[in-house]
């Protein structure tokens, strides 16, 4: 669990030391453009190049890391998987558990590297959604289906009141990212013996998508920068729950992206509610 | 029933031993290379039923052999999956515009591909 931690923020670390790099020739850019008796028309062109030219340079960076972690990562989740499949040999039920282990830290690794990928393609404009109709009451089966067996290990109840047909014109993928998202953070931000309830309704014109939670709660003076990259509450970071900020960067984004708002309800100790809203087909 | 021959090119040695070792214990006979020149000269001297092309391989990119394959008339039959890395959008969009079948993104699990794999035989078959 540290080590995979320690490198989820390496990952970080690589990318703040390129953004770091990226605004100091953007600094330096400036100076030069602020040099007494320059002309100043071609020294904006010039800078508003660079700049072009750095954020292509940061998004094509963003991409070849992601890329380059995931031919490792393929070995390792492919080997373990035929290892867990038994293909070389029977496991004794402790070395089961290690690869289990593996498969767990994996997993994040994979789903740490595709926000990354994600939010890279966010900010070069190329992050576009599809719209199909879709009813959002598969998804929300799906996406408690899965999040279930997490429940039950970090023994948080599930309660959900789902009233469909909820019909929406959306993007498939990112709208069940958005769902999993939504009930991983309330999952993993509740202790043991609390509740997290998931309510999908329509409302008026409006599909209204509900994740509560009896979790540690986001402190008020915080809020406002939750949907800032990067971001991690202070409780959150101080009681060593892993996380890279990214998650609801993006589903900020795919929100706004569909037409839709998003709310955020909470209080410190006493749990989070997020409201989704989006349009009705 | 005689051995489907399946074709398995890429240049990350890791990877095609595990595709390799997953598909032989699927009961298929893998021919593996890790460049796209060698997929080309052992797609169109055996003639594999199917080939999984890496798309990043130095020199011939799978992208590069799957056109190829689809432009000669001895091999433009041969069912043709794809595995990558990338997943931008226009990466995929690539892959399909020459050609290929499928489409596999990595990290992928070897029990998926052979399901896949499968898929297109059988489907090739019907």
């Amino acid at each position: 669990m540290r080590r995979d931690r320690f490198v989820g923020r390496l990952i970080v670390l690589t990318l703040v030391a390129a953004a770091t790099a990226a605004v100091t020739a953007l600094l330096t850019a400036r100076r030069i453009t602020r040099r007494p008796g320059g002309g100043s028309m071609p020294d904006e062109q010039h800078l508003v190049a660079r700049l072009r030219e750095l954020d292509t340079a940061k998004t094509d960076f963003m991409s070849t890391v992601s890329h380059e972690l995931r031919t490792p990562l393929t070995s390792i989740s492919g080997y373990v998987e035929l290892l867990l499949d038994g293909e070389a040999g029977e496991l004794n039920a402790e070395q089961a558990k290690m690869l289990d282990v593996i498969v767990r830290s994996s997993r994040r690794l994979r789903d740490l590297i595709e926000e990354m990928l994600i939010l890279s393609r966010i900010e070069s404009g190329t992050f576009s959604a599809l719209r199909e109709p879709v009813d959002l009451v598969a998804f929300v089966e799906r996406a408690l289906a899965e999040i279930a067996p997490a429940a039950a290990k970090a023994e948080v109840g599930l309660r959900t009141e789902v009233r469909g047909p909820l019909s929406l014109h959306a993007d498939p993928g990112q709208l069940d990212r958005v769902l999993m998202n939504l009930l991983s953070n309330a999952v993993k931000f509740t202790p043991a013996a609390g509740t997290v309830g998931l309510l999908a309704r329509r409302q008026d014109d409006e599909i209204v998508l509900r994740v509560t939670d009896t979790g540690m709660g986001i402190p008020a003076g915080e809020q406002k920068s939750l949907f800032t990259r990067f971001f991690r509450a202070s409780n959150a970071v101080r009681q060593a729950v892993p996380g890279a900020g990214l998650g609801l960067v993006i589903v900020g984004t795919v929100v706004g992206n569909h037409g839709g708002r998003i709310e955020v309800e909470s209080a410190e100790g006493a749990g989070t509610t997020v409201t989704i809203r989006l349009p009705a087909a | 029933m005689a051995v489907t021959v399946v074709l398995v090119a890429d240049d990350d040695a890791d990877i095609r031993d595990l595709v390799a070792f997953k598909l032989e214990q699927s009961g298929l006979e893998v021919i593996a290379v890790e460049d796209g020149q060698a997929a080309l000269e052992q797609a169109r001297s055996r003639l594999p039923t199917l080939a999984v092309l890496d798309v990043s391989m130095p020199g011939l990119s799978g992208i590069d052999v799957c056109r190829m394959l689809r432009a000669d008339a001895a091999t433009a039959g041969m069912l043709i999956i794809m595995l990558t890395a990338r997943v931008q959008e226009h990466d995929v969009e690539g892959g399909f515009s020459a050609g290929a079948d499928d489409y596999v993104t990595k990290p992928f699990s070897p029990r998926e591909l052979v399901s896949r794999i499968q898929a297109l035989l059988s489907r090739s078959r019907a």
